[in-house]
């Protein structure tokens, strides 16, 4: 019931906010409406921590993994949401918006969420993809929020290539269909029940639907080279939306990949994925390491650095055992860690005015406050101690450096290069002189208190994993590394 | 070329006086404060081959921290009285200050012109003097020997005052 | 008593203390006054802590190990191990961070209103406690926790005057040197977990004899990088003269006295103590980079004329004098003769002590002078002796023992190293003795240049007459800046006169280091504190030695004034200057000092010599307005070795980021597909 209750809650708010005149009372809405989602996601995981699978009907599973997901989403929508109403009411009182365009983002929004809700508790395969193809929507309208060329641009990019990803998937799943019909499985296909029979099903076909999955699957997570619509769409967005893209629609995607996975790996043996996985991983490492040494775009490389991190996920995968657990800590902290990152890179665009690095420079002098969340945003995003990162990708290699030694090191300097590259201008923003026409935006904390409540719960995280917490990823990795 | 006979007399002699007074090396530091150059031309003919001072312990030496005496030539112009009175100060005690020239000793051609002081004893107590516009070397050499004839004791009394 | 000092209580007192101290700072920021005086003050209460815990310690003898498992996250412990050799550590960095805590008081002032002293605090005891956990732990994960944390912190130090751009850049010069040296470092701990199963010291350990010999080797070469680039050899070292500068002076002095050190520590603790046995080329390749870090360093050092950058360069020679006691011992200990091993590594030990003392001393009164004169640029000092007079004595003291000059405790160690390399050329047959002789050779060089190289300093910053306005209004430091650089002179003479004693107790550390026991014995301190190396091969007596030293002036002093020279009287007049006024435009400068040394080495060090010449009227060029002379050095790592990668990868970057991402949606859905195909294809072969 939670489910329905948290999802009825958003449309709810969706409507409220598209039907009102007044912005305050969508916004109201909205966060009262993520707010619950939040409780019921923390409901829903002491639920399946301590009762294993939660199953409320035929059409819904909420599994270990799934528990997780609806965690980290519902935390980083309702920072999302809390950060959205002061950053677009300073658009709008600047001029960048209209007042129409305030109870837009709300209703869509909203709307985002609530799919993204329902693709990752879906108990079918099929209406998992349907409600993810249905993201693609309503993230379309939010990339192209400003209404610009670029900006039309980014969105029409985002929408076919996402359509193309998602028609491969859709192949792909159907493909897992037809691989299971022989054996008899008839009625409503679930997860579970697809998993079951999956010992039966033809290896050949079930390889070939993967093949699909991955790479359809792929392109929402933004697995180079399908990640080409990433840094585009990032840049364009509104900072709440990147933080959507980035830290919630990426694990629901992910998550969807290793239900596939594992159904794979029960029919065909772990290697094979695996080293699907880690061809995708190491390739997008590199691509983004190598981008954002030189990139131009601070925005932009938030969407490079998704795809690091997206690729460091599949390394842990692919690699299993304490690889996977690390992949799911690293999903959690990089969530986390993303959303805040894209909130201080929204704050600095309203005081720069730009999302160009050379036109932003000295923002420890212009925003103190800012300029410190998001150097300690960058640290903990390249896995410097004490944050998080850096224990997940400590496991990650330490799991993958044996059998795969030179991924493993290609990984280690992909990662380091990162850092340098995402340093070099990280230096280049904070310090020297600003530029004129700078100005503070600190003046509203709503701003802040999104980052730092995020980068706080990255550092308790980083330190204590509470017990629930701790089991639901321990079990995930048993369901899902074999 | 012909030798004065004088000139061994007279260096042997001094060579007597200095072995005595000097234990055998008398270090002498020159200084022009603003002469025509003629007698830096009769100081400088005591070093050539013919008269050849050194041979006798008589020597020039670059710094008046190394100096037994001053031999100051010109009417001190007024841009070297300060220079003069440094090098005073910065030769050790004990020492002879002897004016040579007629600019020397009271200013000589120069003398009443608004750029010179008048002669060294203006500046710094002097010892002794050697007459002459410029003194010829045989000159300077006699008055040296006659200073150090009549300076036997007197160095080392300056000495302890 | 003893025991209660010993207790871990007390150093969980120390790490408490310097928390209260951050977190207090950062409470108390709006007052610059409160926040320097609350996080000096903690630090110094838990240096004070630390070094009696240490110190304690090594009295008794006792070795304290704590483990707590993570609940939260498999492989990591909180694992503590602090035994002789951590102990010897925790003294050293100590003792340098309560001088630099009570120097800082006076230091930090001049930031008052243009920083935040709250942050300054917090990052500075940070950086402290960091420091002492990197060398107590003795899990790899915690380990490398610590040890970031500690890079972190003091690249915040080093970028802390950020108005500077020099600062900022050296700070990321400094971060992304040290992050790639992690990224080894991290490599090397993940190869002995992958081989062992662990991240424990100890079970590594106890897991060597099963690891393969070429991961041994690998861990040995990975680990050599990744500690050699904190510890600033070369040519891993160009993060080290732009950022010991940067940084506030007491933060430097700390930097180069003990944080680079903690590489060294590493290095020990793993090749001479956790990888166990090693190989003998181990060694021999520890001693061909402490070579070259040590002649190659102080040649730098020759050259530079900023104050800082010279004493950092001078940090790169001694880590190489520290390696060669290292290295020696590597070969020593592969070869099987643990007494001279012994030696070795009590001499490393001992220079890494004694040169954190001296230079953290000769960073505080370099901070002095910067602080009095406002430059880095020893061009512009002279004369400073009369107007710093105390700031003047303590930089000769520093001078004097980085120089090795006896009494003072620099001689000690770099005669013990020499002992030990004689030691190996005399004990050890042909190839490995003529390494030993070249090596030495080397140390010779490198001693002879130190010396000049100070004389440099010395004379240049402190001698002659001012030669910029700023010098000749200079002021001597405030009393606790004073109190702070006292400290560590006095500790320059105390530990050179008291030398027989301290190396009697580095060789029990050694020992307990190297597994060797008591009859591993070289070096001996006979009555009289005479120490003697090998049964009388060499010996030394540093009273004796002390005692001539004070005594030979002092008979000289007496004979001239009551012997020879009764009936003569001393004047004092002005400097005999030609009958001109001397200005300082007459004195040698650093540059023009250390040019023929400079023109020796020209091969080595590529100097490169303009001349330019400003003419008052352009046109005619015949009365020239100015002539100047520039001799610079090149970086030859920076620019053969580092900048070309930076460019390539520049190069690389720009090609993939705009190869790929050309904004052609048609070639972003053809990868989609190219992809596709591949991996259809690949379902055949997997």
């Amino acid at each position: 019931m939670i489910i329905y209750i948290v999802v009825g809650g958003l449309l709810t708010a969706s409507l409220l906010s598209l039907l009102f005149k007044n912005r305050v009372v969508g916004a109201a809405a909205s966060i009262i409406a993520h707010g619950l989602g939040l409780i019921g996601a923390v409901a829903l995981c002491l639920r399946v921590a301590s009762d294993g699978d939660y199953i409320p009907s035929l059409f819904t599973l909420v599994d270990p993994l799934s528990a997780l997901t609806v965690l980290i989403i519902s935390i980083v929508g309702l920072a999302a949401s809390v950060y959205a109403a002061p950053y677009l009411d300073r658009e709008v009182s600047k001029g960048i918006i209209g007042p129409k365009r305030f109870r837009q983002y709300f209703g869509l929004v909203n709307l985002f969420m609530a799919c993204m809700l329902l693709s990752v508790t879906a108990a079918h395969p099929i209406a998992a993809w349907i409600f993810l193809e249905a993201t693609t929507l309503s993230t379309a309208f939010l990339i192209s929020f400003y209404d610009r060329p670029s900006t039309i641009e980014a969105a029409w990019k985002y929408l076919i290539i996402n359509s193309t990803g998602l028609l491969l998937g859709f192949f792909g799943a159907l493909l897992f269909f037809s691989a299971t019909s022989r054996s008899g499985l008839d009625g409503f296909v679930t997860w579970q029940s697809l998993l079951q029979q999956a010992q039966s099903i033809d290896p050949g076909v079930v390889k070939v639907a993967f093949v699909f999955v991955l790479v359809g699957f792929g392109t929402k997570v933004g697995l180079a080279p399908m990640h080409a619509w990433k840094p585009d769409a990032y840049s364009k967005s509104p900072a709440p939306v990147g933080a959507l893209l980035s830290g919630a629609l990426l694990p629901v995607a992910l998550v969807t990949i290793l239900k596939f996975k594992v159904i794979t790996d029960t029919a065909v043996g772990g290697a094979f994925s695996s080293h699907l996985l880690m061809v995708l991983g190491v390739l997008s490492l590199l691509i983004a390491a190598f981008s954002i040494l030189t990139i131009r775009n601070y925005k932009r490389m938030m969407g490079y650095s998704s795809i690091e991190h997206a690729g460091l996920m599949a390394l842990g995968f692919a690699f299993g055992g304490l690889g996977a657990f690390a992949a799911i800590l690293h999903l959690i902290y990089h969530s986390l860690i993303k959303a805040g990152l894209f909130f201080t890179a929204g704050n600095l665009r309203l005081s720069f005015h730009s999302a160009k690095i050379k036109n932003v420079s000295g923002a420890l002098k212009v925003v103190p406050v800012t300029a410190g969340l998001f150097m300690l945003l960058f640290l903990a995003a390249t896995g410097l101690p004490p944050f998080g990162i850096f224990m997940s990708e400590l496991y990650i290699f330490g799991a993958g450096l044996k059998q795969y030694p030179i991924v493993t090191i290609v990984a280690l300097l992909a990662v380091a290069l990162v850092f340098v590259g995402f340093f070099r201008q990280v230096s280049a923003v904070l310090f020297g002189d600003p530029p004129e026409g700078a100005q503070d935006a600190k003046s509203n904390k709503w701003l802040l208190i999104p980052p730092i409540v995020l980068l706080s719960l990255v550092l308790v995280f980083s330190f204590y994993l509470p017990p629930p917490l701790l089991d639901l990823i321990n079990e995930a990795v048993r369901r899902y590394d074999l | 070329m012909q030798q004065l006979p004088e000139l061994e007399v007279i260096g042997s002699a001094l060579q007597d006086n200095v072995r005595r007074l000097f234990k055998g090396s008398l270090a002498i530091r020159q200084i022009d404060t603003g002469s025509d150059n003629a007698t830096e031309q009769e100081l400088a003919a005591l070093t050539n081959a013919y008269y050849d001072i050194e041979r006798f312990g008589i020597h020039f030496v670059p710094s008046p921290r190394h100096a037994d005496m001053l031999l100051v030539t010109g009417p001190v112009t007024r841009n070297m009285a300060e220079a003069l009175k440094r090098a005073y100060d910065a030769t050790p005690h004990p020492k002879l200050v002897v004016a040579v020239g007629d600019d020397a000793i009271d200013g000589g051609i120069y003398k009443g012109s608004y750029a010179v002081l008048d002669g060294v004893s203006q500046v710094i107590p002097v010892d002794y003097q050697i007459a002459g516009d410029p003194p010829s070397p045989l000159v300077i050499m006699q008055s040296l020997l006659a200073i150090l004839d009549g300076a036997k004791k007197a160095p080392k009394q300056k000495g302890q005052s | 008593m003893m025991s209660a000092l010993a207790s871990p209580t007390m150093l969980i007192a120390a790490m408490a203390l310097f928390g209260i101290g951050g977190v207090g700072a950062v409470l108390l920021r709006k007052s610059d006054r409160l926040a320097n005086y609350w996080s000096s003050a903690f630090a110094l209460f838990g240096s004070v802590t630390a070094l009696v815990f240490a110190v304690s310690m090594l009295a008794s003898g006792q070795t304290f190990v704590a483990q707590t498992t993570s609940d939260s996250f498999p492989l990591l412990s909180f694992a503590l191990n602090i035994d002789r050799l951590a102990a010897f550590f925790l003294v050293t960095i100590s003792i340098v961070t309560f001088f630099c805590s009570l120097y800082g008081i006076g230091y930090i002032k001049q930031y008052y209103g243009r920083y935040n002293i709250g942050y300054l605090g917090f990052l500075y005891n940070l950086f402290i406690v960091a420091m002492l956990l990197v060398v107590t732990s003795s899990n790899g994960i915690f380990f490398l926790i610590v040890w970031e944390i500690m890079s972190l912190a003091s690249y915040f130090l080093v970028a802390y005057d950020r108005h500077d751009p020099e600062n900022v850049k050296a700070g990321f010069l400094y971060l992304v040197m040290t992050h790639i040296g992690t990224a080894f470092i991290l490599l090397a701990f993940i190869l002995l977990y992958v081989h062992t199963g662990s991240f424990d010291f100890t079970v590594i350990q106890a897991a060597m004899p099963t690891v393969p010999a070429h991961i041994k080797d690998s861990v040995f070469l990975l680990a050599l990088i990744g500690f050699g680039v904190k510890a600033g050899i070369i040519p891993l070292h160009i993060w080290l003269p732009a950022a010991h500068p940067a940084a506030p002076s007491h933060v430097s002095a700390i930097m180069s006295g003990v944080m680079i050190k903690t590489g060294i520590y590493m290095m020990i603790r793993l090749f001479l103590d956790v990888l166990q046995p090693a190989p003998l080329w181990w060694g021999i390749v520890v001693l061909v980079i402490a070579v070259a870090s040590c002649v190659l360093g102080v040649l730098y050092a020759l050259t530079e004329h900023d104050i800082k950058r010279l004493l950092a360069y001078h940090s790169i020679e001694n880590i190489g004098i520290i390696l060669l006691g290292v290295g020696s011992a590597l070969v020593f200990s592969a070869l099987g003769m643990s007494g001279l091993a012994v030696l070795a590594l009590t001499a490393a030990l001992f220079h890494t002590l004694n040169h954190a003392i001296f230079k953290s001393l000769l960073f505080l009164s370099a901070g002095s002078v910067i602080h009095a004169t406002g430059t880095r640029n020893m061009e512009k000092y002279g004369g400073l002796i009369k107007l710093m007079p105390a700031t003047g004595l303590f930089f000769l003291v520093g001078s004097i023992a980085i120089s090795a000059l006896p009494p003072l405790n620099g001689f000690f160690s770099e005669w013990l190293t020499f002992q030990a390399l004689f030691q190996g050329i005399a004990q050890t047959d042909f190839y490995i003795k003529w390494l030993f002789i070249g090596v030495t050779a080397a140390l010779a060089l490198t001693s002879g240049l130190a010396v000049a190289c100070f004389v440099k300093a010395f004379g240049v910053t402190f001698l002659a007459r001012p030669r910029s306005q700023r010098a000749e209004k200079a002021h001597e430091a405030s009393a606790v800046m004073i109190a702070g650089m006292a400290g560590l002179a006095v500790l320059c003479v105390a530990v050179g006169v008291g030398s027989s004693w301290i190396i009697a107790q580095l060789q029990t550390i050694a020992q307990g280091v190297l597994s060797a026991g008591d009859h591993a014995t070289l070096v001996t301190v006979t009555s009289g504190h005479i120490l003697s190396i090998a049964e009388g091969f060499a010996t030394v007596s540093a009273p004796l030695l002390s005692l001539l030293l004070i005594a030979v002036p002092l008979v000289v002093w007496t004979i001239t004034r009551f012997g020879i020279n009764r009936s003569q009287r001393v004047t004092t007049g002005r400097t005999w200057d030609g009958g001109t006024d001397l200005t300082s435009r007459m004195e040698i400068t650093s540059t023009g000092f250390a040019r023929s040394i400079i023109l020796i080495f020209r091969g080595l060090l590529k100097p490169s010599l303009q001349h330019s010449v400003e003419y008052e009227d352009a046109a005619s060029r015949l009365i020239p307005r100015s002539r100047s002379v520039t001799l610079s050095v090149q970086d030859v790592y920076r620019r053969y070795l580092y900048r070309p990668v930076f460019i390539g990868f520049i190069h690389l970057s720009h090609w993939i980021k705009n190869g790929i991402q050309n904004g052609n949606i048609n070639a972003y859905i053809l990868y989609i597909l190219v992809v596709l195909l591949v991996m259809l294809g690949l379902v055949g072969v997997w």
